[in-house]
């Protein structure tokens, strides 16, 4: 089956992997801006990765077939420093308009701290500035719940946002429900240990259906995995979910999202009908 | 098709019971051994509210998600929460 993964630091992997996630389907990934294992050091340091994100992947990816998107922004770790954050949401611009470009993210709350939330809300401000849409990375085990309601909070202050346009990401049961009754987009990150495990993920699926949900993988330099799609996939499968309900989570709903980027073209392998497989 | 109680779900279900009592066990042992008073540590005091609840019914999942949560105050930029207390005016507009 064809699929998307809309949450992956390539950065972070090695080219074996977009061989494998080709081998598996994978026809386009995307990879939002994140903290790099290590605070930078100036705004510069961001503008290497930036560069790194919207040059170099998508042409390590297309020798595997793979559409590469990614997210620019400055992440909430390291938006505690605030002076830096804003030397670097200044910079942002000036790679806006690369063509795999589908906007701002992954910010959001890390500690739920008070800097993190300032810098949100200016990335927030910078996206409705530009007409971009957002990816949103909330907090992590205990911090998640309250990250969660605080970041919906924030966002409930901009009446004129268009909230198809942004995902609240890393969902899980306690923090679903308000992300998808608010209008978001909910994405739902597969990990080994903390985050969702596959077969949770087919609960919430279960539970909320397919509209406006991701899975993704966030494959980063820690512990993950690269093919948690594929497990999702395997997973409903084995519960008797239709290929068509699969193929609408990993596939339609993230095409469908970043088709609301006004950049958006489509990975080769969609817009192509000759290279489309079916199986 | 493993809906309901398969054989495969069933013996999925009963591993990661016998592995949640093995580490449960595992833990305590070290804490003998090592004069460690468990009682003391939230965490654990966290685990063994959520055991416990396991017992309730459905809704489990949901009521063990928010057990490990740390509390939600729907006031919390007006009053502050732990990091944003004396802090008036953050974020606000």
């Amino acid at each position: 089956m064809n699929y998307v993964d809309p949450h992956i630091h390539m950065v972070s992997r090695v080219t074996d992997d977009y061989e494998a996630l080709a081998r598996m389907g994978c026809v386009a990934v995307s990879e939002p801006a994140f903290w790099a294992g290590f605070d930078r050091r100036s705004a510069d340091g961001f503008r290497d990765y930036f560069r790194q994100i919207t040059e170099v992947e998508p042409r390590r990816a297309a020798g595997y077939g793979i559409a590469h998107y990614s997210w620019l922004c400055i992440n909430a770790k390291e938006a505690e420093d605030v002076k830096l954050a804003r030397e670097v949401i200044a910079a942002i611009p000036e790679f806006l308009s690369a063509p795999n470009v589908l906007g701002i993210g992954e910010i959001g709350l890390n500690k739920n701290t008070r800097n993190e939330a300032t810098v949100f809300l200016e990335q927030v401000e910078l996206a409705v500035r530009y007409d971009e849409t957002i990816l949103i990375h909330t907090p992590h085990l205990a911090d998640k719940l309250r990250g969660t309601r605080m970041i919906l909070d924030m966002l409930a202050d901009f009446p004129a946002l268009d909230r198809g346009r942004v995902v609240i990401d890393h969902v899980e049961e306690h923090t679903i429900r308000p992300a998808l009754d608010a209008g978001y987009w909910a994405g739902m990150t597969l990990y080994p240990v903390t985050k969702c495990s596959p077969e949770r993920a087919c609960d919430l699926v279960e539970r909320y259906g397919t509209e406006r949900l991701l899975v993704n993988s966030a494959g980063d330099w820690g512990p993950s995995r690269p093919a948690a799609v594929p497990d999702f996939i395997v997973a409903m499968r084995a519960r008797g979910h239709s290929e068509e309900q699969i193929e609408r989570v990993v596939l339609t709903n993230p095409l469908e999202l970043f088709s609301r980027c006004r950049r958006y073209v489509p990975p080769p392998r969609i817009a192509n009908p000759l290279l489309r497989t079916t199986s | 098709m493993t809906r309901v109680l398969s054989d495969q779900r069933f013996l999925t279900i009963r591993s990661l019971v016998v592995e949640l009592s093995a580490a449960l066990d595992r833990v305590e042992r070290h804490a003998a051994e090592e004069s460690v008073h468990l009682d003391s540590d939230r965490r654990w005091r966290l685990l063994a509210e959520a055991v416990a609840r396991l017992a309730a019914g459905p809704g489990r999942v949901d009521a063990a998600q928010e057990l490990f949560s740390d509390a939600y105050d729907p006031a919390w930029r007006r009053t502050g929460g732990p990091e944003l207390s004396g802090s008036p005016g953050c974020c606000g507009r």
